[in-house]
């Protein structure tokens, strides 16, 4: 079985639509075609041995990291809502969800 | 006495040491040659205030006794993905417009206790997505040697403000070649250092486990000035090592112990211009007169590794870019004043007006990867293939000491010359496969090539075991010593 099968229109759409992205049935289009040229190159990762590899996520073998849960001088109210596009007192304002 | 903007770091601390100039009479040398050459396009924001008030504040230290460091009054240029106090940071990007960071990057906030001046923010293909700054949204920088040509990207804007003298030094990052190729295109030193090596906190991500922060330079004696700067443990990156930091200045002082150098031969294989083939040999040829042992070996997995780096690459930019969510900051739809939009329109519209065509295709690209029932072909498969990377640099640096390498395996081509995504992406295939191994790679300007009467840089890259920058550094300026390249300038005959 293909387990990289070519994309179609409606995956494009689908992806679009986790991505969060408002696309144009133009550019779903352009992206139909781009999207699969590019994931061709996928193939190459069949041709390296991977039996028994395990992943790597990190390079430098850091596992966990923790560190001292202590208050800090951090960045004020100000600052915080400094560059968003719509806040009331402490909150960001969203539309309406329920 | 040549223009104070040509000084190198070494140049310049000499100079401001020695009370020849004034740190002020430097900045405003380079500011006003940003200003000269704005056709070049190196800067998406120039902080010309801000630079001559810490100018003046730093030659006031060096009068009282009181200087921070060496650096302290040396001018220098930042790729606009590092988040800046007061100073807009767009990473190149509309999403990021009007984005007035409230801190500091880590290497900014070091590079500011050192006393260095900040000049102003380089253009970068957004996001670092993209290897020629046509991915801008402010405009692809020029390359200086031929303008008709790009500089290379994505630290495109760092590398041009380097290679034209608009700046004492300069910062770039590198996820996948975006500190090394824009060097090799334009006659100029970068480090990519090992992974963790330099705090990332503070700069725009874009893929988490593979960004690296690094110095953009004249000559390899000043990367390592700027790396004994920057480098070092930071609590705010968990990722950052807590390797010490050694003397990498003084290593460039010394002759470095013969070494056995690697040329790999899927560096040189089909595809690759044969011009620089004959720069790479060239440039081996003069190593092992030099004492070095030059040895040709095979690291098979390389030449697959391109599609490892893109599809962690994609997958990381996806998750990273979903920050973007035109209700934090950055560009949104709630700005313009729209009503009845819901909380989906809010998302979906504002990340599709914010992000170029190239952003938006690795964001599809890497939410496929990552998504339910592909995620294993990919995603899973990718990483495995990364350990397989990892393990092929390891025995390699078991046979040699470094690797040499050719950053790039095409002249900097001409703008337009790689329209097609894929194209873009093969360019990067000398670069890709250092990242996911987290090594360090140091690109250094090895000779020129003409074509159509323009003569064209051509950078090398000697590739090190984790942590080994030392190494790097020392034969990159003892390379320095013997090859006068990297002195070259563009508009100079030669």
């Amino acid at each position: 079985m293909n387990d990289r099968p070519a994309l179609n229109l409606n995956d494009v759409s689908h992806i679009a639509k986790l991505a969060r992205l408002a696309l144009t049935s133009d550019e779903e289009q352009r992206f139909l075609g781009e999207l699969n040229s590019v994931l061709s190159m996928a193939e190459a990762l069949d041709r390296v041995d991977i039996t028994d590899l395990p992943e790597t996520h990190n390079v430098t073998g850091l596992t966990n990291v923790w560190r001292e849960d202590l208050a800090t001088d951090t960045l004020i109210e100000e600052d915080v809502f400094s560059n968003a596009p719509r806040h009331a007192a402490a909150h960001f304002t969203i539309p309406k969800t329920l | 006495m040549s223009a104070l903007n040509t000084l190198t770091v070494t140049e310049a601390i000499k100079q401001l040491d020695a009370r020849e100039i004034t740190s002020f009479e430097l900045t405003k040398a380079c500011l006003d040659e940003i200003e000269r050459r704005s056709d070049l396009n190196a800067f998406i924001t120039v902080a010309r205030d801000e630079a001559l008030a810490a100018a003046e504040a730093s030659d006031a230290r060096r009068l009282s006794g009181q200087s921070l460091s060496p650096l302290d009054g040396v001018p220098y240029a930042i790729k606009d993905s590092y988040a800046t106090r007061g100073v807009r940071t767009t990473a190149g990007s509309k999403m990021l417009d009007d984005f007035i960071p409230p801190y500091d990057a880590e290497v900014v906030a070091r590079l500011r206790a050192h006393g260095a001046v900040l000049l102003g923010k380089t253009v970068m293909d957004q996001f670092g997505h993209g290897s020629s700054t046509e991915n801008c949204a402010f405009g692809p920088s020029k390359n200086p040697w031929d303008l008709d040509r790009v500089p290379g990207g994505s630290s495109g804007g760092s590398a041009v403000a380097v290679a034209a003298d608009l700046c004492i030094f300069a910062i770039g990052e590198d996820t996948g070649g975006s500190i090394r190729q824009p060097a090799s295109f334009t006659n100029t030193v970068g480090l990519k250092v090992t992974y963790g090596r330099v705090s990332r906190y503070g700069s725009v991500s874009y893929a988490s486990s593979l960004d690296t922060m690094g110095p953009m330079t004249k000559t390899v004696a000043d990367a390592a000035l700027v790396l004994e700067a920057i480098a070092g443990y930071d609590e705010k990156d968990a990722t950052s090592s807590r390797q010490p930091i050694e003397d990498y200045a003084a290593v460039c002082q010394s002759e470095p112990q013969p070494l056995t150098i690697g040329l790999p031969q899927e560096f040189l294989a089909e595809g690759v211009d044969e011009r620089i083939v004959a720069v790479i040999k060239a440039m081996a040829d003069k190593l092992r007169a030099a004492g070095h042992t030059i040895k040709e070996i095979s690291i098979p997995v390389l030449e697959h590794a391109i599609a490892c780096y893109y599809i962690i690459a994609w997958a990381e930019t996806s998750s990273n870019l979903a920050r973007y969510d035109g209700i934090h900051y950055g560009h949104s739809i709630l700005k313009e004043g729209q009503t009845g939009a819901s909380l989906y329109d809010v998302y979906a519209q504002s990340r599709a007006a914010g992000f170029s065509a190239e952003t938006k295709r690795r964001i599809m690209l890497g939410s496929y990867v990552l998504s339910a029932g592909y995620y294993d072909a990919y995603y899973r498969k990718a990483l495995k293939v990364r350990t397989a990377i990892v393990r092929g640099f390891d025995t390699a640096f078991k046979e040699v000491d470094v690797l040499l390498a050719p950053v790039s395996p095409v002249l900097p081509f001409k703008f337009g010359d790689k329209g097609e995504p894929l194209a873009m992406y093969m360019a990067d295939i000398h670069t890709t496969p250092i990242n996911p191994a987290g090594v360090p790679s140091l690109a250094l300007p090895a000779g020129f090539v003409t074509e159509n009467g323009v003569d064209l840089p051509v950078g090398m890259q000697l590739v090190g075991p984790q942590f080994a920058e030392t190494k790097l550094l020392a034969l990159g300026a003892q390379w320095q010593r013997l090859d006068s390249t990297h002195t070259r300038k563009p508009g100079e005959s030669s």
